[in-house]
């Protein structure tokens, strides 16, 4: 299979950009990875490298914070629990000593 | 060459007491003496960022490079910065390809289904070799990118290195202590699905359920009043904390998921829905600054009638003019890219751009 030129490229490319169809143009890059130049396959491996990084580092951001709130839901439910405890074990007492 | 060698091995004591702890630097022979390095330093000096970033100037070292015998013992100081710069670029690309592994490359491609795709088409070996060399290049060619690039590599390896441990604990005490068990048999009955399409729909679905359970937990402004509102029924109170006891422990189970699979579908659909995430230059805002093969013909027309007796040029100075037109043009859409932002399909169109530049012989 012939490469695909990168003028010829270039020329997609600027469809993409001007209709700012980025969808279409991500299916596009991964459709026809295999048919571009080692150059240009190289390059944009690097770029795919560079988002999937920025993507993880903001997931990883989100998760994290996620996973401090979750953390923290759990021990004031657990807190929570405790004062219904509490306030079970006072009713049934109260009853015990026929005060409530 | 002998002599600026001579004289940077003698300096090279004071240099090195003078310059920051680090890694282990190249030596000034090695580089000038291996073509990929000497490329490399070349285009450093070209690029000049790192050098002015220290108080360098780029012209001054090229010109004492171009004469070496003239070198005067004041300048050998900054030749040996220069070096150290270089080694320590290097050092950096090296230390993030490093993370770069056959073994990883398909965790972090959870991330970006075009990553995905290319290793599919080319395989995790040769998807790892493009990375790792293209880092050193990049290293050099565009610092701030690269920069960027190393503190979010940074970020996440600080993250798996302590936060990510910790955490994990952390719910694990919890879970202990509350007798909390995530509940994963709804994934484990969806990853048993053999219908990729169907499984990957389900899954996001599902996660998205955990998710809406989640933001609707943390967006009540009543979440801890409404127990102690709940009165007087105090076993209804408990099984609702039980309730939210077991969604909070399921969605916590899952962001510690390591099946692939899981972690790519809450990636994505926690990252489509962060507003947070590093903002990216939209692929329309290339419209008015790329130019198409007509305009860059124009544009070379227009140059050309700046330059004086053209029609008198020897080819060969011809060629100077045409290589002079490139580079500036290269320079001016580098600049007007980097001034609507960063981003992927910057990056891929200035990319493009060159290349689509070098195939043209303009006439």
């Amino acid at each position: 299979m012939e490469p695909i030129a990168t003028m010829s490229l270039y020329k997609t490319f600027l469809g993409f950009v001007e209709s700012g169809d980025e969808a279409a143009a991500r299916a596009y890059l991964t459709d026809h990875f295999a048919e571009f130049p080692e150059d240009v396959q190289e390059r944009l491996t690097l770029i795919f490298f560079e988002d999937a990084l920025r993507s993880r580092a903001a997931a990883t951001k989100e998760i994290g914070r996620m996973q401090q709130e979750g953390l923290q839901a759990l021990r004031d439910l657990a807190v929570e629990d405790r004062k219904l405890d509490d306030q079970a074990h006072i009713a049934d007492l109260k009853k015990q000593l026929g005060t409530e | 060459m002998d002599i600026l060698e001579e004289s940077i091995k003698h300096d090279k004591e004071v240099a090195a007491a003078a310059a920051p702890a680090g890694p282990e630097q190249p030596k000034f022979s090695d580089i000038l003496n291996k073509p990929e390095d000497q490329t490399r330093f070349t285009k450093m000096l070209e690029q000049g960022d790192l050098l002015r970033a220290e108080g360098l100037d780029p012209g001054v070292i090229i010109d004492l490079l171009a004469q070496p015998e003239t070198v005067a013992p004041g300048d050998i100081a900054k030749l040996a910065r220069a070096q150290e710069i270089y080694g320590e670029q290097v050092a950096h690309a090296k230390e993030i390809a490093e993370t770069v592994t056959e073994g990883n490359i398909d965790d972090l491609a959870t991330s970006s289904p075009e990553l995905q795709n290319a290793i599919k088409v080319r395989g995790a070996k040769q998807m790892t070799a493009f990375i790792q060399k293209q880092l050193s290049e990049l290293a050099i060619s565009d610092p701030v990118r690269f920069e960027e690039m190393r503190t979010d590599q940074n970020a996440l390896a600080a993250w798996q290195a302590t936060e990510s441990a910790r955490l994990k604990g952390e719910f694990e005490k919890i879970c202990k202590q509350r007798h909390i068990e995530p509940d994963t048999s709804t994934i484990v009955r969806i990853l048993n699905d053999p219908n990729p399409h169907t499984r990957t729909q389900e899954l996001r679905a599902e996660i998205n359920s955990q998710l809406g359970f989640w933001r609707g937990l943390f967006t009540s402004e009543k979440t801890f009043k409404e127990f102690q509102a709940l009165g007087g029924d105090i076993q209804t109170a408990k099984t609702e904390i039980q309730r939210r006891t077991e969604g909070v422990g399921n969605l916590m189970g899952l962001m510690l998921e390591e099946n692939l699979e899981v972690r790519r579908a809450l990636m994505l659909e926690i990252v489509g829905k962060n507003p947070e995430r590093a903002p990216q230059m939209p692929l329309k805002d290339l419209y008015t600054i790329l130019p198409t093969e007509t305009q860059m013909d124009a544009d070379w027309q227009n140059h050309k009638m700046t330059i004086r007796n053209w029609g008198r040029m020897s080819e060969y100075d011809k060629d100077l003019e045409r290589a002079h037109f490139e580079e500036e043009y290269q320079e001016t859409m580098r600049q007007r890219v980097a001034a609507k932002g960063t981003g992927m399909w910057a990056a891929f169109a200035l990319f493009l751009f060159g290349g689509a530049l070098k195939t043209k012989r303009f006439k």
